[in-house]
């Protein structure tokens, strides 16, 4: 914090001047805009502060009521259900709970917000940029397109972790404390730490592709549509490819959201639920299927940006 | 004496001159192509001009005003893209909205950059005249091409045009059907200083050619090239027209300043409010004083013999106050 | 050692912020820079150029977007392109167009980009006060920007550049869309700015008389090379002598006053209503002022030729 900085008065009277009783007794202060000495943060803090702002854009925090709508509804969507569940836990008798969704079948129910999710607010924060005229304040910052890209992408993931980890860890919690979760520590330590790596496997197969799609265009309009209907599309045309079309069961491989799904029940070792995707792929493959997702579409945005002419 | 008229304005700033608004008879002038009579515009609710009336005749003349003035509003008004609350507009020989043809008539230059990014300038060109009804729009393209002396058979696309060669494209497109009037909305922004030499070159060669050309400037550095004729709207209403030094001497009450560097400085300044001619004299040092002044040309007149008479070398006479930004200053009330 | 701490604002006359030795840039075909040097020195500085003369091109460059094909830069002591983060560290940057993040509060703005060029938060939340304050808007800061005026869009630009209180700031057509009044009020922030807090401005700008009444330095590119650089003083005073007068009278009047002036031995240029005469002897002044005696005419204006800068850069540019 800065501290005033006195002027000293040109000539100090002493206050004991009797022929001028208040000398002394007032002081004026250099106010306002002065230079800066301090410590600088460097590239870190510039990252850091992207990636808060990137938070802030998402969500329209510190903006007009109307920018927090469409985020904040879909948050709330991907949180209903596990406060549904929650709340049956409770009021259900103890027979009963057993039928409840276990914690990875909470992704079928959320799958679409999540989505929606990572459609809107990837545009929100790549597209903006570049209409705004702020992608040239960043690169004439310390960031570089790299860094850029790298705070984009960090603040994107943690984003959608709240839509992929917090509902099911809020249904862990609960159920917990309602004596339906997992039994001993070792138990529950596990059941928290797949409930973490499986929300992260699954916003990072949606990550990639939705940033990879944003950054394409500058209309955010655009992105998000787009995005809205590549995640149902790739997987309806690859069940049609494969079921109807006879064609290799690897091309599900190819189904964003399926493949998320499986990499969660994978992570659960439980038994896939899910009537309209059936993989029998070894884990491996999928994981490997996830990783060549994400290093294609980081590829394609980093393709997009590093030739991008910059509006300065 | 020049066609000059200071309304008596409501708007803040004290009337300059005692004389009752044109009268009738002498107004518009005969050779006016554009007049605008007691015309007001408000959206909503909300005033943007009031009671502007204007005649502006064939050569150059600056529309100036702070932002936010009514200055983009009366442009659209007299180039008929909006209609007025109330007055009425005359443009070439009829209402530019209910007239096609005295539309036709009037070439407009918009501020915003084109869209064709992809075309020739010729086909651009060519569109307009199209659009005009004009019969071999090629050839009048190529002839407004001409006219702003760019080369009717470049192949490359505009997109990749200097922001001076697309403003060149944009104003023979509102040349191309030999409009009366050309009206221009800032169009020397982004233009280096080469560029806008030409462009005012172009002007005044559309000037001499007698066509009325208006166009709205921020620059007034710029707009007194253009000429001496200018239009000041302020909060709306019509401040000032007329030659821009005209209206400087219609500001009686905003005496005159002059520096003068002069070897017998102070003995100079002490003969000139010994004249009469100066109403004060600030000595600033031996040699260089300022005066100030209700009779200016008596003043320059005083200047070479008093200086000859004390043996003085004048070095220096530098007018403070007698450019455009004064009078621009005086008239928008920022003074 | 934080971040930064290497670079070193020069301090002493001797070390210009900028200093470019023989730079030069191609893309592909396309020669954007052949050969540029300059020097700026601290203060304002304008730097001129027709459009797509290869200004933007050095613009970028000083800010470490794009590396030199050869030739030497130095930005604060440093090759901008292998320190670009540590340079523009100490930079502002103010960019020509006018959009800005519509929805955001230009506080919350000038805060970010404060904190993007390394200052914590605590500071960077003061330090965009007191610059909005400075600039005048103090009033307008919890504004989103979609709703603000150019004029205090420029300033909103103007403040975020300085908020972290960089050793250079750079402006691009900060006067662009202002209107007269307007104009002379940014012009005269930029100078306090540079003369109050010793903030070096290099300003790019297209209208000479905004860079004659404020800039220190010029620099002058034109078709890749410098075409002219140095003190604005040195620049418009260079070879011009002789006295210019501008007389009261009509234009046949000013020619029997031109000659005059050529009857008495004096070699004169008429343009309009002002005449120019030539000579490296002070005595045209008294040749002048002697001949407005005997002919009875009013001195309108008179003084010592100088170049304008427009004359100085129509003539660079050839």
């Amino acid at each position: 914090m800065t501290t005033p900085n006195p002027i000293v008065p040109t000539s100090p009277a002493s206050p004991a001047d009797p022929a001028n009783p208040i000398a002394g007794t007032a002081q004026i202060f250099d106010q306002g805009y002065r230079r800066y000495e301090g410590e600088r943060t460097g590239v870190a803090g510039a990252m850091s502060s992207l990636v808060r702002a990137t938070w802030r854009q998402a969500l329209g925090l510190k903006r007009q009521t109307r920018n927090k709508l469409i985020p904040f509804m879909i948050i709330v969507f991907a949180f209903v259900p596990a406060v549904v569940f929650v709340g049956l836990a409770a009021l259900l008798p103890d027979d009963f709970v057993n039928e409840l969704p276990t914690y990875v079948e909470y992704y079928g129910f959320v799958v679409a917000a999540i989505y929606l999710f990572a459609a809107f607010v990837s545009s929100a924060i790549l597209c903006e940029d570049r209409r705004t005229g702020m992608l040239g304040v960043y690169l004439s910052s310390p960031l570089d397109r790299r860094t850029y890209l790298a705070g984009k992408a960090i603040a994107f993931c943690t984003l959608l972790f709240i839509v992929t980890i917090l509902p099911i860890l809020l249904m862990l919690l609960a159920y917990s404390l309602q004596n339906a979760g997992p039994d001993g520590f070792g138990n529950w330590i596990e059941t928290f730490a797949k409930i973490v790596l499986s929300g992260v496997a699954f916003g990072l197969v949606f990550a990639f592709p939705s940033l990879a799609v944003a950054s394409t265009t500058d209309r955010w309009v655009v992105a998000t549509a787009t995005n809205a209907a590549m995640f149902p599309a790739s997987a309806v045309v690859t069940d049609l490819l494969v079921g109807e079309g006879n064609l290799t069961p690897h091309l599900r491989l190819l189904n964003i959201p399926g493949l998320a799904r499986e990499l969660t029940f994978r992570i659960f070792n439980e038994p896939q639920a899910s009537l309209w995707s059936r993989f029998d792929n070894p884990t491996w493959t999928l994981v490997l299927a996830a990783l060549g997702w994400i290093l294609v579409s980081g590829g394609i945005v980093w393709a997009n940006y590093r030739r991008l002419l910059v509006r300065r | 004496m020049t066609d000059l008229s200071i309304p008596q304005s409501s708007n803040g700033i004290a009337p300059v001159t005692a004389s009752a608004p044109p009268a009738p008879a002498a107004w518009p002038p005969a050779d006016a192509t554009v007049v605008a009579y007691d015309v007001s515009k408000s959206f909503k609710g909300v005033v943007a001009v009031s009671n502007v009336s204007i005649a502006i005749t064939p050569g150059v003349t600056g529309l100036l005003g702070p932002n936010g003035a009514g200055k983009s509003t009366l442009l659209r008004m007299l180039s008929g893209q909006i209609k007025p609350s109330s007055g009425s507009v005359w443009v070439a020989g009829g209402d530019p909205r209910s007239d096609a043809e005295a539309r036709g008539r009037i070439g407009l230059v918009p501020q915003q950059d084109g869209v064709f990014e992809g075309e020739k300038a010729i086909d651009i060109v060519s569109l307009a005249a199209t659009l005009s009804g004009l019969d071999q729009p090629t050839e009048r393209a190529a002839h407004a091409l001409g006219l702003v002396e760019m080369d009717p058979g470049l192949e490359r696309p505009v997109g990749t045009f200097s922001k001076g060669m697309r403003q060149r494209v944009k104003i023979a497109q509102a040349l191309v059907h030999d409009p009366i009037v050309l009206m221009m909305d800032e169009p020397l922004n982004g233009l280096d200083p080469k560029q806008r030499r030409q462009m005012i070159e172009l002007f005044h060669g559309l000037g001499d050619a007698g066509k009325t050309v208006l166009v709205s400037s921020h620059v007034l550095d710029e707009v007194e090239r253009f000429g001496s004729l200018v239009i000041v709207i302020a909060k709306g209403r019509l401040a000032a027209q007329g030659d821009f030094r005209a209206i400087r001497g219609l500001m009686d009450n905003q005496p005159l300043r002059v520096r003068i560097q002069c070897t017998a400085g102070r003995q100079l300044g002490a003969a000139l409010v010994a004249s009469g001619s100066v109403m004060g004299c600030r000595v600033d040092s031996d040699s260089l004083i300022e005066v100030t002044t209700n009779d200016i040309r008596q003043l320059r007149r005083e200047l070479a013999p008093f200086a000859r008479h004390y043996g003085g070398r004048l070095e220096e006479v530098i007018p403070l106050d007698d450019d455009l930004e004064s009078v621009f200053r005086y008239l928008v009330g920022d003074r | 050692m934080p971040p930064g701490a290497g670079v070193n604002v020069p301090n002493s006359e001797t070390v210009p912020l900028v200093s470019a030795r023989n730079v030069s840039k191609s893309y592909g075909s396309h020669v954007a820079l052949s050969d540029v040097s300059f020097d700026i020195e601290p203060g304002i500085t304008g730097v001129l150029g027709a459009n797509g003369a290869g200004k933007t091109t050095i613009l970028g460059m000083i800010i470490g977007l794009h590396k030199s094909d050869g030739g030497q830069l130095q930005v604060l002591e440093q090759d901008p392109w292998f320190a670009g983060s540590d340079v523009r560290m100490r930079l502002g940057y103010a960019p020509e167009h006018h959009t800005l993040p519509p929805t955001m509060q230009a506080a919350d703005f000038v805060q970010h980009v404060a904190e993007l060029h390394g200052l914590p938060k605590t500071e960077a939340i003061t330090r965009s006060s007191d610059a909005l304050w400075l600039v005048g808007l103090g009033e307008e800061r919890f504004r989103p920007m979609g709703s603000m005026s150019t004029g205090q869009r420029q300033r909103v630009k103007l403040a975020q550049a300085i908020a972290h209180d960089p050793a250079i700031v750079m402006l691009d057509e900060p006067t662009d869309g202002l209107d007269p009044v307007q104009r002379d009020a940014m012009l005269d922030l930029i100078r306090d700015v540079a003369e109050r807090f010793g903030i070096s401005v290099i300003l790019s700008s297209h209208l000479l008389e905004e860079v004659e009444q404020i800039c220190d330095g010029v620099v002058i590119i034109g078709e890749g090379r410098t075409l002219a650089s140095g003190s604005l003083d040195s620049l418009v005073n260079s070879e011009a002598t002789g006295v210019v007068v501008e007389v009261d009278a009509d234009d046949r009047a000013v020619a029997a006053f031109a000659a005059q002036l050529q009857a008495r031995g004096a070699s004169v240029t008429i343009h309009q209503r002002r005449v120019t005469i030539e000579g490296s002897d002070d005595s045209v002044f008294d040749l002048a002022r002697d001949v407005c005696a005997d002919e009875g005419l009013g001195i309108v204006r008179m003084s010592r030729r100088r170049l304008s800068l427009e004359d100085v850069f129509l003539e660079s540019l050839g």
